[in-house]
């Protein structure tokens, strides 16, 4: 399925991803993807692939939905100081 | 006929990061941001009052720092090559990002041995599940030395 280009195939745990998205925009969903790759390669060790696929699934989708949430809150922010920069304009 | 999504065997993958990017223009794609960055940072100080820069949702709800905290003000601080406010500004932050375009390329594949010693330590996700947290909470203590792990 996914499997990285080099080594023996390691399923990706999505950790830098989680890790960037913590320091970045710190939203705790960062955490949850970190929890979520830390158990990738330790059910991958014990053999248990499906589940760690799995959790590799999660660890991406909430890596995602770290972002996602960051840059909604950066357009909300920007369209907020846009909205009133023009209130200060027109109240001039 | 095939569906382009089942050549690898696998379900369509929804959301795929992308596997086989050039490490070229990953570089260069980031070496661009970095610019960027830099060219805002002479124009516009995080630290000023009415900074445009978005400030923390976590600590204007709680008052409190979150691991992130900092990091705008600290890399203002290396835009203008003062290493030791950057510091002030987020410790973690300005240890653990250097560290990125290194761990970032390693997971699209681009393992130098010479590096592998180091990633295969820096690649375990375990001890940062736990290192995020733990400086999450040390750097709201109020007490001497983990109040210097706070942002400013």
């Amino acid at each position: 399925m996914s499997v990285p280009p080099t080594g023996n195939s390691r399923i990706p745990s999505h950790m830098v991803w989680a890790i960037l998205t913590t320091l970045l925009c710190c939203l705790p969903f960062g955490i949850v993807s970190i929890v979520f790759a830390a158990k990738v390669d330790g059910l991958q060790a014990a053999g248990d692939i499906a589940g760690a696929q799995e959790a590799s699934n999660k660890a991406k989708m909430w890596a995602m939905i770290a972002a996602g949430s960051g840059v909604v809150a950066g357009i909300l922010w920007f369209a907020l100081v846009g909205l009133s920069m023009m209130g200060q304009m027109s109240g001039m | 006929m095939t569906h382009p999504h089942d050549i690898a065997g696998g379900p369509a993958r929804r959301f795929a990061f992308p596997r086989r990017v050039p490490v070229a223009a990953l570089v260069v794609l980031g070496l661009c941001a970095v610019a960027a960055g830099a060219v805002v940072f002479q124009f516009h100080d995080p630290n000023a009052v009415g900074s445009l820069f978005p400030p923390c949702m976590f600590k204007a709800a709680t008052g409190l720092d979150c691991i992130g905290c900092g990091v705008t003000r600290a890399l203002h601080a290396l835009a203008h090559g003062d290493l030791m406010r950057a510091l002030e500004m987020n410790p973690l932050a300005v240890l653990v990002l250097p560290l990125m375009p290194f761990m970032l390329l390693d997971t699209f594949g681009w393992r130098p041995a010479a590096l592998q010693p180091v990633m295969r330590i820096l690649m375990r996700a375990k001890p940062w599940m736990v290192l995020l947290p733990a400086y999450w909470i040390a750097r709201n203590l109020p007490w001497w030395p983990f109040s210097w792990l706070a942002a400013g």
